[in-house]
């Protein structure tokens, strides 16, 4: 080898590696550009953007004003607008804001759908700003295919574009919690800065201003599988007393109740939600609680580090909606409880997941935990065999080095 | 290369990867994709050739600041003309011929700017290259040399040495003939030792001694 080739390959190992982030920004970039180029053109986009159909309502005057569209509204809106804004969906958005302005980007195309409190702008392409704060007792968040970017009270973004795979959920205030789609299990909680990506099957936070002291970052709590409701919750959350701690008023009139635990849990206080869920009777709610409900408690239990209770709810899931996906999915969760302490008792829950729900999302974690669990029971065999299912299956997956270091002598 | 040292890879699980379902067409399947403009081309195109296009332009240029746009003009390029490419055999090293392009062009554009306005270039490694000092140094010592030759002469070293490609590959990559191109290399490596003895002596050197080709 030629000094010039040695240089080279020590050039080559100094190169770093482009990170999957830098990827998902690359992406992202390439493929808004493609989308623009095949819209109208240029100059009509730039006329668009002038436009800003919004709803605005002047603060400090609580349930007097309705929503009311911006003035720029006057341009002609885009044919792909045109759903935005009907007088049924004003008034649907007086529900959880009196104040607040919502934004949606020419050719961009979203509806509003509510349940009881809750209302939640469903995004079916292109990109919404959120300005809106949401009354106590209601929930207010963006939909976006698979994703919920759930707000609390914040100004953020969200741009869905569902050809390209693409969403991208920027914070300029407040928090929002984001889950579903590729995100699978977890749920992030993105604070003021910081940015979503998420890009085909790519995801990834960017902060742009780091600042120190800041609470627990999203990849601590990425790391933490949640449930998502199987459907949206049947009852209004707002005045449903299940979720209302006692001697907390759900009148209109009075000053600042209390947040439900939904809320809580929904904004990622999962300690004080399960401190609410067991002043109303952790027990009661467990037994009287809708599937999907029943879910997010459970989650609560698990995010809040109560083991017993979280067991106590998956179990009852399990019992009570076991042929819905949260009560499939309630088995990998068990076995994640028992993952560390019970290495045995993990692996018959993650057998349990796989023979019960083949092929969902989160057969290849719980097919590469049960060997790790099995191998750590002592049951070389066993993990030897699940390590070979694995392999078989995901040659190339995140447990393959494990299971390739049992299967090869 | 941009590296931001905040941004972080999400996981759903401690030591379990995102589970990425990539797509599996064929270039074929890509090619056709991408003459009928089906919503998903563009990102099927970017998935299929980003390491390469990636690697290419971090070869030619070096930490660059300005890689990325480099990257985004390659792909840019490659889907307005990809109704150039009719074979899918040929689809890969042409999208590879196209960031040879885009580079050559920008080296050339700075080398012009540089004449005419005295305008310094500065190879851009900064801490997003990692914290090994030693891995910095080199990057910035080679091409800190590679910055200082004719823009052909640094894109025929750089596709031979670190990109590793074949004298054929380099040949038709930068469109001349195979024995241009050998000549092209011939004429770059002994520029690169001289200014690379003059900007950064001892560099060679280094790799020389540690060559077993040295005590022949």
């Amino acid at each position: 080898m030629s000094a010039l080739e040695r240089l080279s390959a020590e050039v080559r190992r100094a190169a770093p590696e482009l990170s999957e982030a830098a990827q998902a920004r690359q992406r992202a970039r390439f493929v808004s550009a493609t989308t623009r180029a095949r819209s109208a053109g240029t100059a009509a986009r730039w006329l668009a953007a002038a436009l800003v159909v919004g709803l605005l309502i002047g603060g400090g005057f609580v349930g007097v004003r309705g929503w009311r569209t911006a003035s720029t509204a006057a341009v002609e809106v885009p044919a792909s607008s045109e759903r935005w804004w009907s007088r049924v969906e004003q008034r649907t958005l007086e529900r959880v804001s009196d104040r607040g302005e919502l934004t949606l980007e020419p050719s961009s195309a979203a509806h509003l759908v509510h349940d009881g409190q809750r209302v939640d702008v469903v995004l079916e392409r292109g990109e919404v700003a959120s300005q809106v704060v949401p009354k106590r007792g209601t929930q207010w968040g963006v939909r976006a295919g698979a994703y919920l970017v759930q707000a609390v009270g914040t100004r953020f973004s969200v741009q869905y574009e569902p050809a390209q795979e693409l969403l991208l959920v920027r914070v300029n205030e407040g928090s929002v919690q984001v889950s579903g789609g590729q995100l699978g299990v977890s749920s992030v909680r993105l604070q003021v800065g910081e940015a979503l990506t998420v890009v085909g099957s790519r995801v990834s936070i960017e902060r742009s201003a780091p600042s120190p002291g800041e609470p627990a970052s999203a990849n601590e709590l990425a790391e933490q599988p949640r449930i998502e409701p199987d459907e949206p919750s049947p009852a209004p959350l707002g005045s449903d007393e299940l979720s209302r701690p006692r001697g907390a008023t759900v009148s209109p009139e009075a000053n600042a109740p209390e947040p439900t635990w939904l809320e809580l849990q929904a904004s990622g206080e999962y300690a004080r939600a399960l401190e609410q869920a067991k002043r109303l009777g952790f027990e009661q709610l467990v037994g009287s609680l809708p599937c999907g409900e029943l879910g997010e408690l459970a989650d609560a239990a698990r995010l809040a580090r109560d083991a017993v209770r979280a067991e106590r709810a998956l179990l009852q899931l399990r019992a009570r909606c076991g042929a819905s996906p949260s009560g499939l999915r309630a088995a990998f969760l068990l076995g994640r409880l028992s993952d560390e302490q019970s290495p045995g008792q993990a692996a018959s829950w993650y057998e349990k997941y796989l023979a019960e729900a083949p092929g969902d999302r989160f057969t290849e974690q719980a097919l590469g935990r049960l060997i790790s669990a099995e191998q750590r029971a002592g049951h070389a065999d066993r993990a030897k065999s699940a390590a070979v299912r694995y392999l078989h299956v995901y040659p190339s997956g995140g447990y393959a080095e494990l299971a390739r270091s049992l299967v090869q002598p | 290369m941009a590296l931001t040292p905040t941004s972080r890879l999400l996981r759903p699980a401690a030591g379990a990867p995102l589970q990425v379902l990539t797509w599996e067409g064929s270039d074929a399947e890509l090619l056709e994709l991408l003459h009928r403009q089906a919503p998903q081309a563009a990102a099927k195109l970017y998935d299929r050739f980003s390491r390469d296009v990636n690697r290419v332009v971090f070869h030619l240029t070096g930490p660059d600041s300005e890689h990325d746009d480099l990257v985004q003009d390659t792909f840019l390029r490659v889907f307005r003309n990809i109704g150039q490419v009719r074979e899918a055999s040929k689809l890969s090293s042409w999208v590879v011929s196209v960031a040879v392009n885009v580079v050559l062009s920008e080296l050339k554009r700075r080398k012009l700017r540089r004449w005419l306005l005295a305008e310094k270039t500065k190879t851009d490694v900064t801490d997003d290259y990692g914290h090994d000092h030693e891995a910095r140094q080199l990057l910035r010592s080679v091409f800190g040399v590679l910055d200082a030759m004719p823009a052909n002469e640094r894109t025929v070293f750089a596709l031979r040495y670190l990109d590793e490609r074949t004298m054929n590959d380099v040949a038709e990559l930068t469109c001349v003939s195979l024995p241009t191109a050998k000549r092209s290399l011939a004429k770059a490596e002994r520029r690169f030792e001289a200014l690379g003895a003059r900007i950064c002596p001892g560099l060679i050197e280094r790799f020389r001694a540690a060559s077993p080709e040295a005590g022949r």
